[in-house]
């Protein structure tokens, strides 16, 4: 059986008296869509942030392709493919539309370059356009990011990671703030993504989630409390009250 | 570094004392004593820049002004009370001057603007002292019930003085230590040195808390400046290379801790006195007399920035960074 | 490049290529000293202004490598080696290193932290330099010959020393406008932007600002050299922290991020200085309150308005 692209083996995280991330153990194959959930305060972003590289864990290990990266800065895990975007939006706001994209298209080249200028070339541009028509944005190529609304400056956090050729993308909740028209664009979008790479997917917008997943993992107070197909998950009782049972509460 | 104006008593280099313990127990405490008066200095800076998250770079014009005011007071009419209200109370008036009509355009502008800012300040003051009492070194007098001599152990003289600035600096330490961690307005800096944006949404009146606070700073550093007169030359600039040690005191403290800008002035000044008790000694068995003579200082120096680069490598917040904003 | 920028550029340099004729037409040979003092410090500043300006790395010891420019021809020529080359190689070198050295250290931290640790470097530098006896120590070293470089050049002419001078800048100022441009310069800039973006589409970005910082102290190693050559003298007093300090102002006065607004800024800065130092030897009160007067009543820098668009394109 081939390697899990992406995969957590006990992780484990404390921040003063309370476990931020309890044993989690977690994998994604390559070409799936794996949709971790959970309530707010559950995890998710510790989570996020020790996949990327950007926190340590205090136990355990992340492994991407095989490879034990637990030690790796996020710029080297990104080096090898391994992808995110930020729930917070991200961008450079002083550099327009198309320069953002155009970066991450450069962050697959290596080597210094000083001499030929980078923004009218065509090794960078046309690749980068390819992403933003593909999210929507290539009306929106010349504004500057800053200019652009928060809809689009999410499909523009997603153009920037597709056009890092991923092997496996890590999804902050690539949702979050966008109006449904956005939101069903995006669905579309990372559907039709699916089986190319795999994508990690951490979401509130549950419509998205059972939409798109291949699997669903539930996360609450830092541990893994259900994994699975997404109908196991949305019947089962344990994810029902930690997780949706808030909203049925909050419903009744 | 400041040179030293004359050597109110101890001093000496001939390398067969090098080993003496009383030479030792001098040089120790010429480095706390020199650490005192650097403490003054950072104290406030790391106030200022910790809470008002602002480059001054004049915070050595006060110090500047301190001495002179000081100096020529104590020259006219012998009273270190008069002396030292005059250099205080006049610095604190300027300070808070400069807080009311510049630096309050200045919080919100990047780090960039603020040495600008700050830098035609020095220039400003270095050249208003020379046009207020001219361009030649001034001379400050030790008050005279100051002067001579005290045996601290049988044999080991040390100048009176140099005990007095340890006495202040201690007193001084010891009264920031109760303001800050016993009374509101110390909280209110302690919060405000761990978040700035947090006092604000208290509500408490930011604009006077910060005229306090740079009033706080600039009255330490006129102390500082006024009791650093007798030792070191007053003269025009004579704050900006201390102001540069200030700076790196206050860095490996760690910005905001006043407890850290006390430990790192005491490392600081004992690494200082302990390199040039030792270096130009150790330098001389290997050039020429005067060659260490010329090089020492000037390698004591180097060494504490080294220390400095050293400790921000491994430490980049510094030793006692206040708990995150 | 924008088309503003080139022509502010342009006019610049044709500003400055008249001079010595201008100088020599009103019979006044101290324009071209002054002239001269600008372009070296312009070459500083611009060199400042690509890590500043466009990467947002704020060193405070840039005038450290003026001085290992100036102390690497000083200390040639008094040990005898009067080659041009030489010395101009030897300036470049001996500031790329120190710049390497220092970029290692200091680039891991970021904010205050980096830039009191490069202010510091610079002191430890100053104060090395200040402990040389035998190259002047504290008090200085008279250079007696300028650099050698044949029939080709003759530097003992300050007309010819000027132009040689200008030659380095229309230089600089073209690495420097195809250095920001570049895919490499987009790193920079883009990593001034947002850092943690850039880590997570993979860049390093500590290895693309290491060099981005040895090129520049090595650009300003070479105003180093020059300045040897125009001075004639060899001071510790050119790394002095309040030296580091007037180059950052020349890159705030003319505007950072344009490469030619800090040469424009050398330019303001040293013949206000001058203007002022002949009217009263009061100057300083006058230049001090006039850089407090321009940081209050503006905003990024003084030119930069006129030079960049608004909004500021990357």
């Amino acid at each position: 059986m081939p390697d899990p692209l992406l995969e957590t083996r006990e992780l484990r995280k404390r921040f003063g008296g309370s476990l931020a991330t309890d044993s989690v153990s977690i994998t994604l194959d390559p070409g799936e869509l794996h949709a971790v959930i959970g309530p707010n305060g559950a995890g998710k972003t510790t989570l996020v942030a020790q996949l990327a590289g950007e926190l340590a864990p205090d136990h355990g290990a992340v492994l991407f392709a095989g490879d034990d990266v637990t030690a790796e800065p996020p710029h080297r895990r990104a080096a090898r493919g391994l992808i995110r975007s930020f729930q917070v939006t991200s961008v450079f706001p002083d550099f327009t539309a198309l320069d953002n994209v155009a970066m991450a298209v450069l962050s697959r080249e290596g080597g210094f370059h000083f001499w030929r200028p980078a923004r009218r070339d065509p090794a960078l541009r046309d690749p980068a356009r390819a992403r933003l028509a593909e999210c929507g944005l290539d009306t929106r190529a010349d504004v500057l990011a800053g200019a652009l609304s928060h809809g689009e400056r999410r499909a523009l956090e997603l153009a920037m990671a597709l056009a890092a050729r991923p092997r496996a993308l890590l999804l902050d909740e690539p949702l979050a703030g966008m109006g449904p028209e956005d939101s069903a664009r995006m669905i579309r979008l990372l559907a039709t993504l699916k089986g190319q790479l795999g994508i990690l997917l951490i979401e509130h917008d549950m419509d998205a989630v059972f939409a798109l997943a291949d699997r669903v993992t539930v996360l609450a107070d830092g541990r893994v409390i259900a994994t699975g197909a997404p109908e196991t998950v949305r019947r089962d009782p344990i994810a029902r009250a930690a997780y949706l049972g808030e909203e049925a509460l909050a419903s009744c | 570094m400041p040179h030293e104006a004359d050597e109110v008593g101890g001093g000496g280099s001939a390398a067969d004392r090098v080993m003496h313990a009383s030479l030792l127990l001098e040089q120790l405490l010429n480095g706390v004593q020199f650490a005192m008066t650097l403490f003054l200095m950072a104290a406030g800076l790391t106030l200022i820049f910790g809470i008002m998250n602002l480059i001054n770079l004049a915070h050595g014009s006060l110090y500047m002004i301190g001495a002179y005011v000081a100096a020529s007071s104590y020259a006219a009419w012998h009273s270190v009370l008069a002396a030292l209200a005059l250099a205080i109370g006049a610095t604190i008036v300027v300070g808070i001057v400069l807080e009311v009509g510049i630096f309050r355009a200045l919080y919100d502008r990047d780090h960039l603007d603020q040495v600008l800012a700050t830098f035609g300040l020095i220039l400003f003051f270095n050249e208003a002292v020379r046009m207020i009492w001219g361009a030649t070194a001034l001379y400050a007098a030790v008050p005279r019930f100051l002067a001579g001599q005290v045996e601290l152990l049988p044999g080991i003289p040390y100048p009176v003085y140099r005990l007095a600035i340890i006495g202040v600096g201690l007193a001084v330490a010891l009264f920031l230590y109760l303001l800050v961690g016993h009374t509101r307005i110390g909280a209110l800096i302690r919060a405000g040195a761990s978040n700035r944006t947090m006092i604000g949404a208290l509500g408490i009146n930011i604009g006077l808390l910060y005229t306090l606070i740079f009033g706080l700073g600039a009255g330490l550093a006129a102390l500082s400046g006024a009791m650093a007169g007798p030792i070191f030359t007053v003269e025009s600039g004579m704050g900006d290379d201390f102001l540069i040690l200030a700076f790196v005191v206050i860095v490996i403290g760690g910005i905001g801790s006043i407890r850290g800008s006390f430990i790192a002035a005491l490392l600081v000044g004992i690494a200082d006195a302990v390199g040039r008790a030792f270096l130009r000694p150790l330098l001389a068995l290997a050039v020429s007399q005067s060659a260490a003579d010329s090089a020492g200082p000037a390698l004591a120096s180097l060494l504490i920035y080294a220390l400095m680069a050293a400790i921000l490598f491994f430490r980049p917040r510094g030793l006692f960074p206040p708990r995150t904003r | 490049m924008t088309a503003r920028r080139r022509a502010v550029t342009l006019a610049t340099l044709a500003v400055l290529a008249l001079v010595p004729p201008v100088a020599g037409a009103l019979n006044q040979g101290f324009y071209v000293d002054l002239a001269t003092r600008v372009v070296i410090f312009a070459i500083a500043a611009l060199s400042l202004d690509i890590i500043l300006g466009y990467g947002g790395m704020i060193s405070f010891g840039h005038a450290a490598f003026l001085g290992i420019g100036s102390y690497a021809v000083g200390i040639s020529v008094t040990l005898g080696l009067t080659n041009g080359f030489a010395h101009f190689g030897l300036a470049a070198g001996a500031s790329a290193v120190v710049a390497l050295v220092i970029g290692v250290v200091s680039l891991r931290t970021s904010g205050a932290t980096f830039i009191m640790i490069t202010l510091a470097f610079a002191q430890m530098i100053y104060f090395f330099c200040e402990s040389l006896s035998q190259f002047g120590g504290d008090n200085g070293l008279a250079i007696p010959t300028h650099s050698d470089f044949g029939r080709l050049i003759d530097l003992d002419n300050p007309a010819t020393l000027y132009y040689f001078a200008l030659a380095w800048l229309v230089a600089a100022l073209l690495f420097g406008n195809r250095l920001v441009d570049s895919r490499f310069g987009m790193v920079i800039r883009a990593a001034k932007s947002n850092e943690r973006r850039m880590a997570a589409l993979g860049f390093p970005v500590f290895r693309y600002r290491l060099l981005a910082f040895v090129i520049s102290g090595a650009m300003c190693g070479i105003a180093g050299a020059l300045l040897a050559n125009q001075t004639e003298f060899l001071s510790p007093a050119i790394m002095h922290w309040t030296r580091s300090g007037e180059i950052m102002m020349m890159v705030i006065l003319g505007g950072r991020g344009t490469l030619i607004g800090p040469v424009i800024g050398a330019a303001i800065y040293l013949v206000l200085e001058n203007v002022l130092s002949g009217l009263t030897e009061h100057w300083q009160v006058i230049l001090g309150s006039i850089l407090v007067a321009v940081v209050l009543l503006s905003r990024p820098g003084l030119l930069r308005g006129l030079i960049a668009r608004r909004p500021a394109r990357a």
